[in-house]
């Protein structure tokens, strides 16, 4: 690399002095005109009140109770109407019927409408098939709510942060 | 308010003084910071524009729109060349916005040169290595060098930090040197 010996800082201020000629005779009239538009003893304007930033604190306030007031529900059991006959009644034990048996049968099945759902247990169930039948498959919730709970406290927060930043921002000159 | 002769400012202290009686309508301080800006504006205008005509436009536009966004102007450790700077080259924007196919071709206007021929040969010899300089390096070079802004006020202008902008005239420099 040839460095060249004349373009220094000194000559590049030297060139720029050469580009920098008299205003031409328009605009030296043109400073009149513009000192003209100047109105003097002009009342300082009116500057604009700082206002406390509340929009991201409306913002982050939402996303606190996004995530405060509706917190994840854990994984609940919820009791369905089960048949008493299939899920309180043992499993047969022997092929011969006694004679009492269809006459308890019957009974049941004419107190059923009349039975609280407390005697459809889930544990009688689970003690009799091993599962529990008399259960909602909503025992393993979707974790897609927590997820969108989640995304949408931080896009609030990320709207906030952008306020805070722009209010925080120097006005723009033009 | 009676026009009173200032000297133009030399420190950011006095230029911040006159700011603050400029928006009152203290007309003595607008016509310091004028005479202060006008001539490196004019050059610069004029070297970017490179047309007289067009350069005497923008010039009046940005004084106008300058005074006229005065009482918006805050100080905020901002130069008032910067923001001044910042209208200009706003106004060279509109104007390339709407003249898309601006010619690059040689000076037109005339600059007066200094009388030694080595001095002409120096003045077009930068101006030739200028024009093959990326607009970037030009424009630092020309804010920097034509229109004699204090590196600090040239990042403000640019919206750049004043360590990028040393670093940035200082490649400039070295991509400029490379061409000769």
């Amino acid at each position: 690399m040839i460095r060249h010996p004349r373009i220094t800082s000194r000559h590049l201020r030297a060139w720029g002095n050469t580009h920098r000629p008299p205003l031409p005779p328009s605009l030296t009239a043109f400073r009149s005109e513009l000192l003209d538009r100047v109105r003097p003893n002009a009342p300082m304007p009116e500057t604009r009140p700082v206002l406390f930033p509340w929009a991201p604190v409306a913002l982050m306030g939402a996303a606190v109770l996004i995530l405060i007031i509706a917190p994840p529900t854990p994984p609940t059991l919820t009791a369905t109407r089960a048949s008493p006959l299939t899920t309180s009644l043992p499993a047969p034990t022997s092929k011969k019927r006694l004679p009492d048996q269809g006459a308890a049968e019957m009974a049941l099945a004419l107190r059923a409408p009349e039975m609280p759902h407390a005697d459809a247990s889930p544990q009688v169930s689970e003690r009799t098939f091993g599962q529990p039948a008399g259960l909602a498959q909503s025992s393993r919730p979707s974790p897609l709510p927590a997820v969108l709970r989640a995304c949408s406290a931080a896009l609030l927060l990320i709207l906030a942060i952008i306020q805070v930043l722009r209010w925080r921002r120097p006005r723009a000159t033009s | 308010m009676p026009d009173i002769p200032l000297r133009s400012p030399t420190t950011a202290a006095e230029e911040s003084a006159l700011c603050t009686r400029a928006r009152q309508g203290d007309r003595a301080a607008v016509r310091a910071l004028f005479d202060c800006y006008a001539q490196r504006l004019y050059g610069y205008l004029l070297h970017t524009l490179r047309d007289p005509q067009l350069a005497s436009d923008c010039f009046q536009q940005t004084w106008l729109r300058a005074i006229e966004q005065f009482p918006r102007f805050e100080d905020r450790g901002a130069s008032f060349g910067a923001w001044l700077f910042t209208i200009a080259r706003n106004e060279c924007r509109q104007h390339w916005r709407r003249r898309t196919n601006e010619p690059l071709d040689a000076i037109t206007h005339d600059v007066p040169v200094p009388s030694p021929q080595h001095a002409i040969a120096n003045a077009i010899e930068i101006e030739r290595v200028l024009t093959q300089l990326h607009e970037d390096d030009r424009e630092l070079l020309r804010l920097r060098y034509l229109a004699d802004l204090p590196v600090a006020t040239i990042a403000r202008t640019l919206g750049i930090r004043t360590a990028t902008a040393h670093v940035r005239i200082h490649r400039a420099l070295r991509r400029a040197r490379r061409l000769l």
